[in-house]
């Protein structure tokens, strides 16, 4: 009973997203349109290197992890549902999202991106800024699902802290991070390190790994704020 | 069903609850009032899980109450909450999704009956249909417990009398424990079975609706008469106009005099007395 909620739930979620999609899909329409009109119609010469039109997808994971928190959380509640299955449900979102994405993601690169590579023009993908084609599209499919997860792991836990002193706390903390370690290089050799660990790792499993961890954690940090939340 | 232990909620300096005790356990219609910022939304917010107490507990079918531990047979719905901006139809798909035991068959004909159409969506309701629609969500919600906040806040009359007849219906079907926060007491009167008093945060009163019939009386007649007839009993309220003297009381019923008149004390004239203020002079 408890999991026919929890997937009537998501399934909520997936239907009102609605903003996310249309977002997502007129930059990626976009992108599209000007991609077919200077590499396939004028073949205009645009440099060597033009940023794939998969890149452009992943803002809809991102998008969603901040909108659902933010937009349907208390419109759920007012149809009587309860946090803890909101919790639940928003991560199955995320999982579904991240995997649709990274695999729509994958399609283009080897699809669309082939067309305007044909054309002369040279793509970048972040399949292949991030190495995750050393193991073949399959474990590249399942790195990018699990770094696209535990960014909306981040960004979903973030928005539901906004509002509170704790929120303004890690979102301080997170300018200084990028500010202040960047400079200093102890700081910046930890934050190279997390960056190696859960992007650049040489070993697919180990950075699949510490993206479902951090993830985890992340996303259980999201219940102090969701506690708090007002509905 | 449900009970408070000892439960304080402070807002910051204020106080919306202070050492709240109450245990409900008959199923039925409760009238829950109280004057504004006395506590019965907190009371309500709080049985439903979407606030936490800052002190005592709070339990729903023996389970704790929490923030992560709402109750699966607690329905809290707030008349002006608002809802995904989709078609009627739709929001009680969405509805059913959310609620295992929804009754989307009632829930369809409490719809006809406030003659609500189900091609709009909610935001092109007006203020009362969307209050309709939020209340229809909570009485087809096929929970044990409901709690309904203002839930004929913009009825017009016709539409208040059709809720108080599906909400008898809904009890009649199966019975619940259905909580009614309303300032419209007169029609609430007719309904309810239980009556629930809350003032500055606390229960005041937490007795049948017969109780009420039975104790609760106006006594009217020349000053003198009327106080020797209600003296050592609880008054509640008193009018002063020229030498006649009106003593609300709530206490065991007087022997009819020659002098003085007994009437009956209506629902809100009793909570006015009971909380408000006790003596008007004209």
């Amino acid at each position: 009973m408890e999991t026919n909620t929890i997937l009537g739930m998501a399934k909520i979620n997936f239907r009102q997203s609605k903003t996310a999609y249309l977002v997502s899909g007129i930059v990626v329409a976009l992108f599209m349109v000007s991609e077919i009109i200077t590499s396939l119609i004028l073949r205009l010469d645009r440099g060597e290197v033009t940023t794939s039109l998969s890149c452009y997808v992943y803002l809809l994971p991102l998008l969603m992890s901040i909108l659902i928190p933010a937009q349907n959380f208390r419109k759920l509640m007012s149809l009587g549902a309860k946090c803890l299955d909101f919790f639940k449900a928003c991560i199955l979102n995320y999982l579904c999202v991240s995997a649709a994405v990274s695999a729509l993601s994958m399609a283009l690169m080897l699809s669309w991106d082939q067309l305007i590579i044909a054309s002369g023009t040279n793509t970048l993908n972040l399949f292949e800024v991030f190495g995750f084609m050393r193991g073949g599209p399959l474990v590249a499919f399942v790195q990018m699902t699990a770094l696209l997860l535990l960014l909306c792991c981040a960004l979903h836990s973030l928005t539901l802290a906004q509002g509170r002193w704790y929120g303004y706390a890690v979102d301080a903390a997170i300018i200084a991070v990028i500010s202040v370690f960047t400079p200093i290089e102890p700081l910046r050799n930890a934050e190279i390190w997390f960056f190696n660990l859960i992007i650049f790792h040489q070993l697919a499993f180990v950075q699949i790994i510490a993206c479902l961890v951090v993830a985890a954690a992340v996303y259980l940090a999201g219940l102090v704020p969701l506690r708090g939340k007002r509905v | 069903m449900f009970e408070f232990t000892q439960v304080t909620k402070r807002y910051g300096k204020t106080i919306g609850l202070d050492e709240f005790s109450l245990a409900v356990s008959e199923p039925g219609i409760y009238c829950l009032l109280g004057k504004n910022g006395a506590g019965k939304t907190t009371m309500m917010r709080l049985l439903a899980g979407h606030i936490a107490a800052t002190s005592g507990t709070v339990a729903a079918d023996g389970q704790l109450v929490g923030r992560l531990s709402m109750p699966h047979s607690v329905y809290y719905v707030e008349s002006t909450a608002s809802q995904f901006n989709v078609r009627l139809d739709e929001l009680l798909a969405y509805a059913a999704k959310v609620n295992p035991g929804f009754d989307a068959e009632f829930a369809r004909m409490m719809a006809q009956r406030f003659e609500l159409d189900f091609r709009r969506r909610f935001r092109q309701l007006s203020f009362g249909m969307k209050t309709m629609v939020n209340t229809l969500l909570a009485l087809a919600s096929g929970k044990d417990t409901l709690l309904l906040d203002e839930p004929v806040l913009g009825f017009d009359p016709v539409k208040r009398r059709t809720f108080y007849e599906l909400l008898s219906e809904c009890c009649a079907e199966r019975p619940k424990t259905v909580l009614v926060s309303t300032h419209i007491i007169d029609e609430i009167e007719r309904a309810s079975e239980q009556l629930l008093i809350i003032d500055h945060g606390q229960l005041k009163l937490y007795c049948s609706m017969a109780e009420i019939d039975e104790k609760a009386y106006c006594v009217v007649g020349p000053a003198s008469q009327v106080v020797s007839a209600t003296d050592g009993l609880n008054i509640i309220g008193e009018t002063t106009a020229g030498g006649f003297l009106s003593r609300s009381v709530f206490d065991r019923r007087v022997p009819q005099g020659d002098g003085y008149a007994i009437t009956k004390l209506g629902l809100q004239d009793f909570f006015i007395g009971l909380v408000g203020d006790k003596r008007e002079e004209f």
